[in-house]
């Protein structure tokens, strides 16, 4: 097993939620995306030649420069130089109901979203990509400015520093505030639990597109909202309102996961009717597809 | 109208109250957990929330209804034979002794009955017993239909046993207080006979309310000649002996009778005789038979006498093989034993060993005399404290001295040589009985030569004394067994008793008197004794060569003789019927039996369940059983997590 599957594995949110500090989760999140990038068909996006390194067992043989060993009668590889003209918005949902945390979860949907978004911004800081980083909740409360420099790498990661207490949320409504900010052809990443009906997100979306935006969504949930385990009848209280409902979970449960599925496919369908990227994320399962995500997106965009 | 066997089951009922409480208790969850969002909550619960509630309100039912209905189903409810509450209830009790069965009043007796029986319906529901011995053969519940009554009196009479009213009568009693009706009424078919009313506590009243009613024959009293008792007199020690038996035959009618009567040894004839017995006369009849191997036989006799009651002119006796018992003797201190040739003469009745420690212990009866030494005293003290009795026969030594002092009799030497002869002797007495009216040898002939004088403790009886007013047999009682003394050596002597014709019989009767059996039955029972069946595991009855396994207790219903067997041995019982049945013995005119009734007036009535029987409530036992079940199951579906 290579190194990077093996990273792969561990990389669970179990281990995610015990390393202490936003910057040590990110730096291992994307250590770990990268390790597992050897065998990914994304490498080598950029066209600038950087130098030449010796073949290692593992490189693919298309990087081989053919002339160079008919020259030398040994295999170089040819290195290119990483793009830098992405710009890449992150809008990290701060409502209530993102600090969610349910019993088989090791961490809270926020925690998780900032561990995601850490990660991202530490990545495309490696890259030298522009990245801007933005709130929304029950208002839109701003983004940075698109910035690859490492002094706003670090305010943007300072800024994550803070928790999910907009006490009610707006996400369609956050979202159309931020348009005047949205940059052509740039990368919008929102990261939210999108409790918001697909349709209000939709003009939202199209107007994204229509700036030759790639939009990615990135919905987070805990798995207790995914199943709905709760085992006896119970009084529910609502993280965004004062309002309890009583509940028997097991008279409801078939109802809630039909409802949600109904969602998450309204969801699906809207990105794919618009060619955004819509992924759902469990917060038992390890965020290295986001990231993988993210580079398809770059991918496509480059 | 439903009534409960069990009412006090109905308290399970408030078990309802469990699911109510909880109902309102457990109404409201008390967890409180939060959750991000109800978007998708308010929708689902919209539609679920009526459904839940109505939901919730069902389960509570269901619960509820499954306590009450077990409840229901364990207090056994079920439909009385009659629909409403009876006007009245009778209990009949027939009286099914075999003096009932008499001739001339047999068939009436059994159309009254009858008649009465057939009164019953829905408001008058009636119960049949059938009086044998002490116990009523009872039909199983109260009922409105004459048509059982008739085939439950049909199918019992008539019977072979005894009557007696005394326990039928309560059980009567305590069957009516259970009965919800208006008037109780307790109606006795008897033949006025004397007998069943003898037991009867006329102290002790019915209930109060009670009526009781006698229905009588037209006619009372009958005509009957019987065998009322037999005794075989001759032990069966031996095959092709003749065993000698006496037969005592009353002639109960008004009028002389001729009639014969046979001797019977298994199935076959041994001899017929004819009989004239006078109006209210009794023979006492002497037979002989000789069984042709030593194997349990059945002796019986029967009367070939035309009489109103058939079933008491047969007797049956058990004839079972014995051997001669064990009798401990110490040997004779004089030249001529007369008490052994008294005990082994003719039929041996005793096996005689000595009277060491062995002999002593495996002997039924012991008989001191000489000197007994230490041991035999010892052993013969541990033969008393086993209930065995001792015989002692006086001698003038030390250690019978030592022997009669450890029995409380202090005995002086030999008194003057004063001849003496017997002057008082207790002819009541078992072994002095015989001698009663013998004319032949008087006892008070006999010649004592020499005899001591004996002091006895106060708890002796004196059952002989001597001329001079010494006690000459005396009987002390010492732990569980006696000790006859006979204060004279019985040697040539001392006494001439010894060669006179009256010496044997006494021996004999007295070795009888002291190996008396503990056992009042023997081999003969009466009809519906119970026989006691240890160690045997089958039955013959001869009557009808029936064979029949035994189980528990075995009660004969009807006369005759029963061969028992298992592992091997054989024993043969004789079943009679009672002899106080047979004769007529009618009640005086004046005899009153509404002296059971009670003055005190009637309680009003209450309604309290009927005697029940199982099979009237088990179509609701499981219908109840089977609504409880679906409940149970439907609470089980339904209630799939409620807040409840």
């Amino acid at each position: 097993m290579s190194d990077a599957l093996l990273h792969s594995e561990y990389l669970d949110t179990e281990l995610l939620s015990h390393l202490p500090g936003l910057e040590i989760r990110a730096r291992f999140l994307v250590e770990g995306f990268l390790a597992g990038l050897h065998k990914s068909p994304h490498k080598g996006s950029s066209v600038e030649f950087k130098e030449y390194r010796d073949y290692q067992q593992g490189d693919e043989l298309k990087l081989i420069d053919w002339k160079a060993y008919a020259r030398t009668d040994r295999l170089h590889v040819k290195l290119r130089e990483e793009e830098t003209n992405m710009r890449v918005t992150l809008l990290v949902d701060k409502s209530a109901s993102m600090e969610f945390k349910g019993p088989n979860a090791h961490m809270s949907k926020w925690d998780y979203s900032r561990a995601l978004a850490a990660a991202l911004l530490l990545f495309l800081h490696r890259q030298k990509d522009a990245a801007s980083l933005g709130f929304i909740g029950s208002h839109f409360h701003g983004a940075s400015k698109h910035s690859a420099n490492t002094a706003t790498f670090h305010n943007m990661m300072v800024r994550l520093h803070q928790n999910a207490d907009d006490p009610s949320s707006d996400i369609a409504g956050s979202l159309e505030h931020f348009l005047p900010l949205a940059k052509r052809r740039s990368v919008v990443v929102v990261l939210s639990d999108f409790y918001v009906p697909p349709r209000d997100l939709k003009k939202t979306l199209e107007l994204l597109r229509c700036m030759k935006c790639e939009v990615l969504l990135f919905h987070v949930l805990d798995p207790l909202e995914l199943d709905f385990d709760f085992d006896e009848p119970l009084i529910l209280e609502g993280m965004e309102t004062d309002a309890q409902m009583m509940i028997s979970p097991d008279l409801i449960r078939k109802e809630y996961r039909e409802a949600l599925k109904v969602h998450l496919d309204e969801l699906s369908k809207l990105c794919v009717s618009l060619d955004c990227e819509h992924l759902l994320l469990d917060t038992r399962e390890p965020p290295l597809h986001a990231l993988g995500k993210y580079l398809s997106k770059r991918r496509r965009a480059s | 109208m439903i009534q409960f066997a069990f009412a006090a089951f109905m308290l399970g009922g408030l078990g309802a109250a469990i699911p109510i409480a909880l109902h309102f208790l457990k109404g409201k969850p008390t967890v409180v957990s939060p959750f991000p969002d109800f978007m998708f909550l308010r929708q689902t619960l919209i539609e679920k929330h009526t459904r839940n509630k109505l939901r919730k309100w069902i389960i509570l039912i269901l619960r509820s209804l499954a306590f009450i209905l077990l409840a229901a189903a364990f207090s056994w409810p079920y439909l009385p034979n009659f629909a409403k509450t009876p006007n009245s209830a009778t209990v009949v009790l027939w009286d099914n002794s075999f003096s009932m069965a008499a001739k001339p009043y047999f068939n009436e007796m059994k159309a009254k009955a009858l008649a009465i029986l057939r009164q019953a319906g829905p408001k008058r529901p009636t119960i049949l017993g059938l009086v044998a011995g002490g116990n009523a053969l009872w039909l199983p519940r109260f009922t409105g239909k004459g048509d059982e009554l008739a085939a439950f009196l049909e199918s019992g009479v008539p019977g072979d046993g005894s009557g007696s009213f005394e326990t039928a009568l309560r059980e009567a009693d305590a069957r009516l207080e259970e009965m919800p009706a208006a008037t109780k009424k307790i109606v006795i078919v008897t033949d006025w006979q004397k007998l069943p009313w003898n037991s009867v506590d006329f102290s002790k009243k019915l209930s109060p309310g009670t009526t009781l009613k006698i229905i009588t024959p037209d006619k009372p009293g009958f005509a009957n000649v019987a065998i009322t008792s037999a005794k075989i007199l001759t032990p069966f020690l031996v095959a092709k002996r003749k065993i000698a038996i006496s037969v005592n035959i009353t002639n109960f009618s008004d009028s002389e009778r001729q009639f014969s009567i046979e001797t019977w040894l298994n199935s076959s004839r041994v001899n017929s005789e004819k009989v004239r017995l006078d109006a209210k006369a009794t023979a006492k009849m002497t037979f002989f038979v000789s069984p042709r191997a030593l194997e349990p036989a059945a002796v019986s006799f029967r009367l070939n006498v035309k009489d109103d009651i058939a079933v008491d002119n047969t007797y049956t006796l058990a004839l079972n093989p014995s051997k001669p018992p064990l009798v401990a003797m110490a040997p004779s201190p004089g030249d001529c034993d007369f008490l052994r040739l008294a005990l082994e003469a003719g039929a041996k009745i005793a096996n005689i060993v000595p009277a060491n420690h062995t002999g002593i212990s495996k002997s039924k009866l012991v008989i001191l005399r000489g000197a007994p030494n230490a041991k035999a005293r010892s052993a013969a003290a541990d033969a008393l404290s086993n209930g065995k009795n001792i015989i002692v026969i006086w001698n003038p030594t030390s250690e019978m001295r030592t022997l009669l002092l450890s029995l409380g009799v202090a005995s002086s030497t030999l008194t003057a040589t004063d001849e003496a002869t017997f002057s008082d002797i207790d002819f009541t007495h078992p072994f002095f009985k015989v001698f009663k009216n013998m004319k032949i040898s008087p006892l008070f002939q006999i010649r004592f030569y020499a005899h001591p004088k004996l002091e006895l403790p106060p708890d002796a009886t004196v059952v002989a004394k001597f001329s001079d007013g010494d006690p000459a047999i005396a009987i002390v009682p010492k732990d569980k067994g006696e000790v006859i003394i006979i204060a004279s050596k019985l040697d040539r002597d001392s006494t001439d008793w010894g060669i006179r014709p009256s010496f044997l019989p006494f021996i004999r009767e007295l070795a009888a008197y002291a190996l008396r059996s503990t056992n009042k039955h023997g081999n003969q029972y009466l009809v519906g004794e119970p026989v006691p069946t240890k160690g045997f595991s089958s039955c013959e009855a001869l009557a009808d060569n029936s064979f029949f396994k035994l189980g528990g207790i075995f009660r004969p219903k009807h006369p005759g003789a029963y061969l028992l067997t298992g592992n091997g041995v054989k024993k043969m019982i004789a079943v009679t019927v009672a002899p106080d049945e047979s004769p007529s013995n009618t009640l005086p005119d004046d005899f009153n039996p509404n002296a059971l009734v009670s003055k005190i007036p009637p309680p009003k009535t209450t309604a309290k369940a009927a005697a029940f029987s199982p099979e009237q409530g088990r179509t609701f036992w499981w219908i109840l059983m089977l609504l409880a079940g679906i409940m149970i199951v439907s609470e089980m579906i339904l209630s799939n997590r409620t807040t409840l």
